[in-house]
């Protein structure tokens, strides 16, 4: 028990608007062990994002609402806190920095203000010492300069400092997790690996737990230790990184990686897509969420929706299809 | 910086500039200007020379000539001043914290609170302003003389602490009260284009992502609606509110006028032109009577216009960035 430090079990979120409810979120369950680094894909609109919100209590109501489910972080329901007691959990236990830092920021506070405040909220210290905390934690996330850019606005800085920036505020009160929501997104290469490598270096460093959110599969592959693929407001697969990346299991993963260049590609090999849309959540499904795109449907798959099943250590997978068949068709 | 030095070139707003700043000197050497007489009890109080009814054309001993009663136009108009600046810029101030407040928190929580809060409003919307704030004060003033205590009392109370810097336990005398009626009319009936602006602009910023992140941050509702969205929504509303501050001192003046702001002798321009009512057949000898004060009003009522034009000009985020095209 007390090796788990965070607990989403069945999580439902659901937005009501006016075209008709949106089922965002269907029951997602996972756990994240102390010092564990999960890395979340899944392709735009999977629910990756409501997931994270949904579990600090961010979901804006109305038109959200989260209907079902447990999210225990050590032991205590997050979903069922007073509004007093989740917001003492945001940031200072779980931080979360998000994908655009531009908008993110307010435009009108300065830097210093802004990374300042969760110690302003959460800890009741002397103007002085939170001033040198925020001094310190800029340093440490490679902001040259730190006491001089105090006093400069968002906007001031680049796409890759203001990133910089934002993982300084969510870590300012030493969070036991860190979300981090598509963080490197927004920039270009060379500035998202350098994220990934701070990242890296202050887990080594601070020793918390991340959840990565990424559509780059990438990126995750020298990050986590774990991985969880979304589909459709439903966790599909979830495996140690080596294990999916050498043996993935669903349709809809493989689909994934085959999509992906490799280094050690055969000459010729053709990167292939997955054809078609990913499903607008309009009811919860009943059937396999990614059937109508699946290449290796069959008949159960229109019926029933398969839920996570062990099929190797640690490996678990939902998909109705017969390993065997997957792998010969590949 | 180089947005105001701009500002100092273009003629219109200079002259405003120099006309509020001529008044603020005044105000503030009012007692040098017109030396209060050693007899005096309220230096508020306009010196009587005689009580003579007929006015006086403007003299070697009275400069601006003296009113009805022989009340001294230039002691009036100078100390009037300060009474302009009071009553205008507390009444400014009270009446845009209360539209702020209210739009705000009408914005910010939306639902039901919205729905009433913006009823509310427009049913103060509906009546006249002028007219509204003339029968609001009469009522106050009728209301007054039978009450000791209750919330309004303890209202009058606070604004008295703010205007004239009276402590809470000292009795209030009918000519502050006169006075703190009016101002209270006026801020009953001020509010609501502000609660209106203000409303809308929190909406527009309420939804964007700074305002998750300082959820996310752990801040609550208070100190995301004051620290995060006001600085983002208010700029348009204080110059609003700049731009008022002359119509303000207007209305109060129209109030005294009709003998309900200041009271009779109290030095306030409004109350000083109410001397000229029965001397209207004779206004072609008497002119000094109305114009002296008269002037003071529309020049104070301009410069103020003329600033908040200024101050639009340099917190206009359009104008911001191209300082230099101005
Ligand atoms: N405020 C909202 N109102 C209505 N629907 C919403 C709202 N927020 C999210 N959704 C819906 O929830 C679904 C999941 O959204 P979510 O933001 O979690 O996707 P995501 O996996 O994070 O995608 P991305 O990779 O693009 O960030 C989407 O279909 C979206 O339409
Ligand atoms: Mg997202």
């Amino acid at each position: 028990m007390s090796d788990i430090l965070l607990s989403i079990e069945n999580l439902e979120t659901c937005f009501r608007t006016p075209e008709g409810t949106i089922h965002a979120v269907n029951g997602v369950s996972m756990k994240l062990e102390p010092g564990e680094t999960l890395g979340i894909v899944g392709e735009s609109g999977c629910g990756k994002s409501v997931t994270m919100l949904s579990i600090l209590g961010l979901i804006p109501n109305p038109p959200g609402k989260v209907v079902a489910g447990k999210a225990l972080y050590r032991g205590q329901d997050l979903l069922k806190m007073k509004d007093s007691e989740i917001r003492h959990v945001r940031c200072s236990e779980i931080g979360m920095v998000f994908q655009d830092p531009l908008t993110y920021f307010n435009p009108v506070l300065t830097i210093g203000r802004q990374v300042s405040e969760p110690l302003e909220v959460h800890r009741s210290l002397s103007h002085k010492e939170a001033l040198d905390q925020t001094v310190e934690m800029l340093e440490l996330v490679g902001i040259p300069r730190p006491k001089e850019r105090l006093n400069d606005y968002p906007h001031q800085f680049s796409g890759g400092m203001r990133q910089r920036v934002m993982i300084a505020m969510a870590l300012i009160c030493s969070p036991q997790i860190l979300i981090a929501d598509e963080p490197t997104t927004a920039l270009d290469v060379t500035i998202q690996a350098q994220i990934v490598e701070l990242v890296k270096s202050l887990r080594d460093r601070l020793g918390m737990s991340i959840i990565w959110i990424t559509h780059d599969l990438s990126l995750i592959a020298g990050l986590a230790q774990r991985m969880a693929v979304m589909y459709g407001g439903f966790v599909i697969e979830e495996a140690p990184v080596e294990d999916m990346y050498a043996a993935p299991q669903h349709p809809y993963t493989l689909g994934l990686l085959g999509s992906l260049p490799r280094l050690d590609d055969v000459q010729g090999r053709k990167l292939v897509s997955i054809e078609g849309l990913p499903p607008v959540l309009f009811k919860k499904p009943t059937s396999c969420p990614f059937a109508e795109r699946c290449n290796f449907r069959i008949e159960r798959c229109n019926l029933e929706n398969p839920s996570l099943r062990l099929v190797d250590k640690c490996h678990r997978v939902a998909c109705w299809v017969n390993p065997e068949t997957r792998r010969e068709n590949q | 910086m180089k947005v105001v030095l701009k500002l100092l070139k273009n003629p219109t707003s200079l002259i405003g500039i120099v006309l509020l700043l001529t008044y603020v000197i005044v105000a503030i050497l009012a007692p040098a200007i017109a030396p209060v007489p050693q007899n005096s009890r309220d230096p508020y109080m306009i010196p009587r020379d005689g009580f003579k009814t007929a006015p006086g054309l403007p003299s070697a001993k009275h400069f601006l000539g003296t009113t009805e009663g022989q009340y001294d136009i230039f002691y009036g108009i100078i100390w009037g001043t300060r009474t302009a600046f009071r009553v205008g810029i507390i009444v400014t101030i009270l009446t845009l914290i209360l539209g702020l407040v209210i739009g705000s928190l009408a914005g910010f929580y939306g639902h039901w609170i919205d729905e009433l809060l913006m009823r509310i409003t427009e049913i103060f919307l509906a009546f006249p302003f002028l007219l509204a704030a003339i029968t609001l004060t009469s009522v106050l003033q009728a209301i007054y003389g039978k009450i000791s205590a209750g919330p309004l009392m303890i209202l009058t109370k606070l604004l008295a602490l703010i205007t004239f810097a009276q402590g809470f336990d000292q009795a209030l005398n009918p000519i502050q009260m006169s006075i703190l009626t009016g101002m209270m009319a006026i801020i009953a009936f001020g509010w609501m284009t502000y609660a209106r602006v203000i409303r809308s602009n929190i909406l527009s910023v309420k939804e964007v992502e700074y305002s998750l992140a300082a959820r996310m941050v752990g801040a609550n509702d208070m100190r995301i609606l004051f620290r995060h969205l006001m600085p983002n929504a208010v700029f348009p509303v204080l110059v609003m509110a700049s731009m008022d501050i002359g119509s303000y001192v207007l209305t109060f003046a129209a109030l005294s006028f009709l003998g309900l702001g200041a009271q009779r002798g109290y030095a306030d321009w409004g109350q000083m032109i109410s001397f000229a009512r029965n001397w209207i057949p004779s206004l072609a000898e008497n002119w000094h009577i109305v114009v002296f004060p008269g002037m003071a009003i529309v020049l104070f009522v301009l410069a103020w216009n003329l600033v908040g034009d200024a101050l639009r000009d340099i917190l206009d985020p359009r104008m911001r960035g191209r300082g230099a095209g101005l």
